[in-house]
């Protein structure tokens, strides 16, 4: 695929020139090409949008390749599929609804979750595991869809071109650029070290560097109004800082990596407040999905009264609107339900 | 001072079919869920019966719940009124001070939480609560479980054996996995399929704008 090379001749060249073959051309006829990189990529931090969308994708594509390969996918297609469903019907109420939005659960009992640029997002089985609505997925996966929405990542990189692990990864790229001038075949992109190259982004610590605490406190923010659109109770996601909460007093080294790239849960609590209070007013019904959710997670046995499964619901004497009863009561007491995609 | 919530009836089934039962409550309702073992040698009649009883006894004590007591004891993190219903209206059942300790007996959608503050029942807004942040090193059920209602997380903190966490050394070996990214990207779900999940699920859309830090809206924020 072609558009691989381009990504990385979009990065290591920053799009100064017009078109992408020109700049392919631009570094292959340089043979200081390496140290002309390094200079052009100054300018990055100044060029926010100097990644189009199309090579934002790829590069998001890339990422996820190496997080995959550090942890890989459960092996659960309906699980999957689940959190692919909430996801997508989260992702259609952002900013950026076209993107080629993906949702993995991985293999690791570390709490966490990773949104890669363009629309990868990952959360491992360890915090899914810690959840227990569907309206908390939905406050999980809305933070990360968020990240992707304001490019919280690409702009990262981009203020950090300074650091020596970008110079390195830029490097890379350009090194395999120049390695496979003229041929525009990603492959061959590929094998000469493009997609090293794009791994060393995640090996040198682009999940692992926290984004500014600022980032952090947007993308709660902006997750917030996203699950409030999607109709689920944005007080679920207070339900799982809660949960950060306690994690982080355990000193639990499942948490340690999530802790030390977020902000306090406490503060993010606070901080979602007026967000919460604001939407008080709009929201008209929310839904926490319970039930659906830990069937899907295969946790049916869970399924108690402990939660409300609307949280709307009026005050117990006189409840002003009945939620829809679970879709397999007593009358078909054979099977519990799985959820609708 | 509301009154106690009584426990409802413990869930009785002929012992001939033991089966896993789960009840979930939804509205005035109670519903059993069971598992797809066969009820061989069972009379569902009297399966049935006992469970409508069990249903009556629910509605008449308020919608009380059956579930282990939650051990999960936080603290008000700020003056806060201990209320009757789950509703800013409705009568104080206490005005509790800054830290007191509560006891978590649910937490209900919309930012409430039923808790037994000292002996006095009544609920709170999730957000003048704190959980426990001091507990025993490492992750065992306990906290989480309580959180939930009775899930076990799985053992997985400082020591756990087995554990696979995703540590920054983890990603410093990454191989991309060409593979997995295929897989992944073939559970991808389409903007329609969302949509019908959503409809599925009576899920219902609003038109809301972004909001920056004081809860104002951004302009151009909205969808």
């Amino acid at each position: 695929m072609k558009l691989r090379f381009v990504v990385a001749l979009g990065i290591v060249g920053a799009l100064t020139l017009s078109g992408c073959q020109q700049t392919l051309q631009a570094v292959a006829n340089n043979p200081n090409a390496l140290q002309h990189v390094s200079q052009i990529g100054e300018g990055m931090n100044r060029k926010t949008s100097a990644l189009t969308e199309e090579q934002e994708i790829d590069l998001g594509q890339q990422i996820a390749s190496a997080m995959l390969g550090a942890r890989p996918l459960v092996d659960n297609p309906a699980q999957q599929r689940y959190v692919n469903s909430v996801g997508r019907w989260l992702a259609n109420q952002s900013s950026r609804p076209d993107l080629p939005w993906r949702f993995g659960v991985i293999d690791s009992d570390a709490i966490n979750a990773f949104a890669a640029p363009g629309g990868p997002i990952l959360i491992t089985k360890g915090l899914l595991s810690r959840l227990n609505s569907e309206a908390e997925l939905a406050g999980v996966l809305a933070h990360e869809i968020a990240h992707s929405q304001e490019r919280h990542h690409v702009t990262a990189m981009q203020k950090n071109e300074e650091s020596a692990a970008t110079k390195s990864i830029l490097a890379g790229l350009a090194g395999a650029a120049i390695a496979a001038r003229g041929n525009s075949n990603a492959r061959a992109f590929n094998n000469l070290g493009g997609t090293e190259a794009f791994a060393n982004i995640v090996r040198q610590g682009f999940f692992v560097a926290p984004l500014d605490r600022s980032v952090e406190y947007e993308a709660d923010r902006v997750g917030l109004v996203i699950m409030a659109r999607a109709g689920y109770d944005p007080y679920a996601y207070v339900n799982v800082m809660q949960t950060m909460q306690q994690l982080k007093g355990t000193n639990d080294s499942m948490f340690a990596l999530l802790s030390k790239t977020h902000p306090d849960p406490a503060d993010r609590i606070a901080a979602m407040e007026p967000i919460l209070t604001a939407l008080d007013a709009q929201v008209k019904s929310a839904d926490v999905g319970r039930e659906r959710f830990l069937v899907a997670m295969g946790r049916g046995g869970e399924v108690t009264a402990t939660r409300s499964t609307n949280s709307k619901a009026a005050p117990s004497k006189a409840p002003a609107k009945q939620p829809a009863p679970p879709r397999n009561p007593t009358r078909n007491p054979k099977k519990v339900d799985a959820p609708k995609l | 001072m509301a009154a106690p919530r009584q426990r409802p009836p413990a869930l009785r089934v002929d012992p001939r079919c033991r089966r896993r039962v789960t009840r979930v409550f939804a509205g005035n309702t109670l519903y059993d869920y069971h598992d797809d073992s066969a009820f061989d040698g069972c009379n569902p009649l009297m399966t049935r019966l006992t469970h409508i009883a069990a249903c009556i006894a629910v509605a008449t004590a308020g919608m009380a719940v059956a579930q282990a007591p939650s051990q999960e004891i936080g603290s008000t993190n700020r003056e806060a009124n201990l209320l009757a219903q789950n509703n800013p209206a409705a009568a104080t059942v206490a005005a509790l001070p800054k830290g007191t300790s509560v006891r978590v007996l649910e937490r209900a959608g919309g930012g409430w939480m039923r808790v037994d503050a000292q002996g006095k029942i009544g609920w709170i807004r999730t957000l003048a609560y704190s959980p426990p942040t001091s507990v025993a090193t490492g992750s065992g059920p306990g906290v989480f479980a309580a959180i939930s209602g009775a899930q076990a997380a799985p053992k997985v903190g400082i020591g756990a054996i087995g554990a696979r966490g995703l540590t920054e050394e983890d990603m410093k070996n990454a191989t991309p996995n060409e593979a997995q990214l295929n897989k992944l990207n073939s559970f991808a779900q389409s903007a329609a399929q969302g949509d019908q999940m959503a409809r599925n699920n009576r899920l219902q859309s609003a038109q809301i704008a972004f909001l920056n830090e004081r809860g104002q809206p951004i302009a151009g924020g909205s969808k």
